[in-house]
């Protein structure tokens, strides 16, 4: 009896390093979060007293506005288009074998591997040769084009379980491929499509290196995020941060009821 | 179902939008780096001097090789204090495991960049640290041995990074079957033999992948050292991005990234030679 | 039962690569027939399945169903169905939606479908499980709805894909009888790819034997038993006593094979010559265990030691030792046993053998 309460109660130096990391990873959350309700402008320990007025100035805040409304643009339509290009290759290269395949898998993860400041200052080169203006569509480019990678690598973890017979049997049952797909293949792979839609979503949402170079005159919430870290410490920030933050964690949240996380890794 | 090439159709897509909106673009950047830069704009010519030019003048190297240190020092640590995080919730925290998990992935995909400037805030001179510590009647002076210096940057990188390094090792425990443990139990092996004969070397794959994801995206990280690194913590990022800012020297620019991207394809090379040769766990 | 519903498979070829999985294949199957593709596994009988139901092309050779060819029709087109491995139930759908799914596809009106699948699941016992899905059925009833899913649209041939190999003995015995007894009440051409040959030999009317590709034997599941014609056929239908050994003497009306020493008495077959090597192959439950050596009609008489017994139930099976290389094995059924006390039933009793010339099968190596 004593032995049971005894290991119950044990904790060892496993459970220190991991109590460490997670508060470490939670800390910068918690206090952008605390300190955006602060009623003073510099951040100040202890915490004195509780405003909303940050909040109200934010949300009176065209360029604020605008912003965010931007970055739901470039958002929906990078997930949109990274969904469709990445699933179709992800179908192929979970279901066909062909020639070099090997080879392509890993040449299609590049652009996610690829520093994003390299990245980013490629496309503006290219863009610049070619007399591109810059604008939200090539915000719009440039985000695809490393979400893809990661719709691809997400999709093979869950096209590589889908079992081929079940389409099989919609095309025996007298399924053509565009019946098969829309009745037995969509349903089932629906969940994973919400889910990457959801991260690619996040992912672009986030996105500031490369936005930053390939950015027009337009702005997205990181790019504002980035002018007033420069020019230095206001409240607001924390109000956007913690905005910022909440829209990234429902998605997540949606994203786990969804399809479940633990299936994506 | 092996039916005439249809995955062409289904890789075409994504072929014309990478050749296109990737390797186009490093091409041309590649292109880039052979030109020079005049008082009106680019000379499209072909020449080696910008290389010459990271040669000659000591602050590039050093940046560079700093930055290399900064990104090989960020990852050793981010793997190591990855590893008891991924092994506790593969087979330790039955129960806490989906927590752990939605924490690590909330700090994962929230802004990368506020959460680079909480880390200023608490880290700065007036930051939380100092202003808790002068609460507290512990200092009289706010300390600034972990503010904009290349600790500060590791500090803050680490835990930006720490993410990217547990889950692809978490991933590569999950596959250890819990009866390749027993089975090692069974054999006679105490819980370190395990660990180093079987659960060390079955995760070397996720632990590559680790190391190599954070040194990347900490070498060439930006805004990080820009936040709280200040003049000591100056990384190639900066200088790389002020040649496509300010100093408009694009040309010189891309020799630079061309260079710092050879370092790290060059360092990652290397380790995934150095855990080749050490063989662990044999 | 004319030709109404025949499939005709000729000379059909198809590789994967450098590996061909089915070389010359040649096959009528009759309407109403119950035929099954046996083999080993790699043996190209899944294969073979895939190009009658379309999912495989082959390389070369025809598929013909009442005179015409299928080659180049898609299987969604086909007027066969099949069922799969691992039942391959559409997951988000519940039984009801399962199984009136191909009659969705032809638009058939609410009602007609709804008769057709009660009638089906009123088939194989499922009634009241229409708004069950997948996961919430037990292995065996996966198989019943994989089963009607495909009945319902009344196919002119049914495929077969090993369906019961993922359920355990006593479900699969029980499908075994009612999948034929189904077929039967339904008049339909089955055709059933399995790589157990009791299975096998419980449902067919004909058996397809095969390997790498090719038919080996092709016949009724007694002819295919009693009658195999090669080695293979008779190692893989049925237990058999293999023996190794070569033609020492060729007599008038009977042949002496030498196995290390022991001679044994077969029957004549006119294309051995002194010398040859050969397999001898004799069924256990043709060797029958003699206490005096009176009857002139077995031809063959042995002694041997009884070196184990194990019991099965109804039968009862002695593995005996001739000498150090030959090892036979006998099968009684156990009615005729029970005497402890008589020699020659327990281990290390001596018994004497004895089987007539007509029940050794010959091969030549």
């Amino acid at each position: 009896m004593n032995k049971i309460v005894n290991r119950r109660f044990k904790i060892s130096f496993l459970d220190i390093i991991n109590i460490f990391v997670i508060i470490f990873l939670m800390l910068p959350i918690m206090v952008i979060i605390l300190y955006s309700f602060s009623s003073t402008s510099t951040t100040v320990f202890p915490l004195e007293g509780f405003t909303m007025k940050w909040y109200k100035e934010v949300l009176e805040n065209r360029l604020f506005i605008s912003a965010l409304k931007n970055s739901v643009y470039v958002g929906i339509l990078v997930s949109l288009i990274s969904i469709i290009i990445g699933t179709l290759a992800s179908f192929a290269l979970t279901r066909y074998r062909f020639k070099f395949k090997n080879i392509i898998s890993t040449t299609v993860l590049f652009p996610m591997t690829i520093p994003a400041i390299i990245l980013g200052i490629s496309l503006l080169s290219f863009f610049s040769y070619l007399e591109i203006p810059l604008s939200l569509l090539t915000v719009i480019i440039s985000h695809a084009l490393f979400c893809i990678p990661f719709v691809i690598l997400i999709m093979n973890s869950q096209l590589i379980g889908f079992d081929v017979s079940v389409e099989e049997a919609a095309m025996d049952l007298g399924a053509n491929a565009i019946q098969a797909f829309r009745y037995v293949i969509f349903p089932i792979i629906r969940p994973s499509l919400v889910g990457v839609m959801m991260i690619t979503f996040a992912l672009s949402f986030d996105e500031f290196l490369i936005t930053f170079f390939v950015i027009g005159r337009q702005n997205t919430l990181p790019i504002i995020i980035w002018g007033m870290l420069r020019r230095g410490v206001s409240p607001t920030i924390n109000v956007i941060s913690t905005l910022v933050l909440v829209i990234s964690m429902t998605l997540i949240l949606i994203v786990n009821r969804y399809a479940k996380i633990k299936t994506f890794m | 179902m092996k039916k005439r090439n249809k995955h062409i159709y289904l890789l075409s897509p994504l072929y014309i939008y990478l050749i296109l909106f990737f390797f186009a673009p490093i091409f041309i950047l590649f292109i880039y780096s052979f030109w020079l830069k005049s008082s009106s704009g680019f000379i499209h010519t072909f020449t080696l001097q910008n290389y010459i030019k990271i040669f000659s003048n000591p602050l590039y190297l050093t940046v560079i090789r700093n930055s290399i240190l900064i990104g090989l020092v960020t990852a050793v640590i981010c793997v190591l204090a990855s590893y008891p995080v991924a092994y506790a919730i593969a087979f330790k925290y039955k129960k806490l495991q989906d927590v752990i998990l939605y924490i690590i992935l909330i700090s994962l995909f929230s802004s990368y960049l506020v959460r680079v400037y909480a880390w200023r805030i608490i880290l700065g001179r007036y930051g939380l640290i100092n202003q808790i510590l002068i609460y507290l009647k512990l200092i009289k002076e706010p300390l600034t041995f972990f503010l904009y210096s290349p600790t500060s940057v590791i500090i803050t990188l680490v835990f930006i990074l720490i993410p990217f390094t547990i889950l692809p090792i978490y991933s590569s425990l999950t596959n250890i079957s819990i009866d390749l443990h027993e089975a090692a139990a069974d054999l006679g092996a105490n819980k370190f033999k395990t660990f180093f004969k079987v659960t060390l070397p079955l995760s070397k794959s996720g632990v590559t992948s680790g190391f190599i994801f954070s040194f990347v995206l900490a070498t060439g990280d930006y805004v990080t050292p820009q936040l709280v690194g200040g003049t000591q913590g100056l990384m190639i990022g900066r200088i790389i991005s002020d040649q496509f800012g300010m100093a408009f020297n694009w040309p010189f620019g891309s020799s630079l990234a061309y260079f710092t991207l050879f370092l790290i394809v060059l360092t990652v090379n290397l380790f995934i030679w150095i855990v080749k040769i050490l063989k662990i766990g044999r | 039962m004319s030709s109404e519903n025949e499939l005709l498979i000729e000379n059909t070829y198809k590789n994967f690569g450098n590996v061909s999985a089915v070389k010359n294949f040649n096959l009528k199957v009759e309407d109403n027939e119950f035929v099954t593709l046996l083999g080993p596994s790699g043996c190209g009988k899944t294969t073979l399945l895939r190009i009658i139901a379309g999912f495989e092309i082959p390389d070369s050779g025809d598929v013909l169903l009442n005179g015409k060819s299928i080659v180049n029709i898609p299987p969604y087109k086909r007027p066969l169905n099949m069922v799969f491995q691992r039942y391959a139930l559409f997951p988000h759908m519940t039984v009801y939606e399962n199984i009136a799914f191909s009659q969705f596809l032809k638009k058939k009106p609410k009602e007609e479908i709804k008769n057709k699948v009660k009638k089906m699941l009123e088939l194989v016992q499922l009634e009241g499980f229409e708004k069950r899905k997948p996961d919430q059925l037990s292995g065996g009833q996966c198989q019943r709805v994989a089963l009607v899913r495909a009945l319902i649209n009344e196919p002119k041939v049914l495929l077969l894909d090993e369906p019961l190999g993922a359920l355990d003995l006593k479900i699969r015995k029980d499908m075994q009888i009612e999948i034929k007894n189904i077929q039967e009440r339904l008049k339909m051409t089955f055709i059933y790819v399995t790589h157990d040959q009791e299975e096998a030999m419980v449902m067919s009317d004909r058996i397809v034997l095969m390997r790498n590709g090719e038919i080996i034997q092709i016949g009724k599941p007694k002819e295919i038993y009693n009658y195999p014609n090669s080695i293979f056929s008779a190692k893989f239908i049925g237990e058999n006593n293999i023996l190794d050994g070569e033609v020492l003497e060729i007599k008038n009306d009977h042949l002496v094979i030498d196995i290390n020493g022991l001679n044994i008495l077969t029957n004549k077959t006119s294309n051995v010559k002194i010398r040859d090597k050969v397999f001898l192959a004799i069924r256990p439950e043709k060797i029958k265990r003699i206490y005096t050596i009176e009857n002139k009609s077995f031809d063959n008489h042995i002694v041997g030691k009884i070196e184990k017994i194990v019991f099965f139930g109804s039968t009862i099976k002695y593995y005996v030792s001739i000498s150090e290389e030959i090892f036979l094995v006998i099968e009684e059924k156990v009615a005729e046993e029970n005497n402890k006390h008589v020699k020659g039933n327990n281990i290390g009793d001596e018994v004497n053998l004895r089987f007539s010339k007509e029940d050794v099968d010959i091969f030549l190596k």
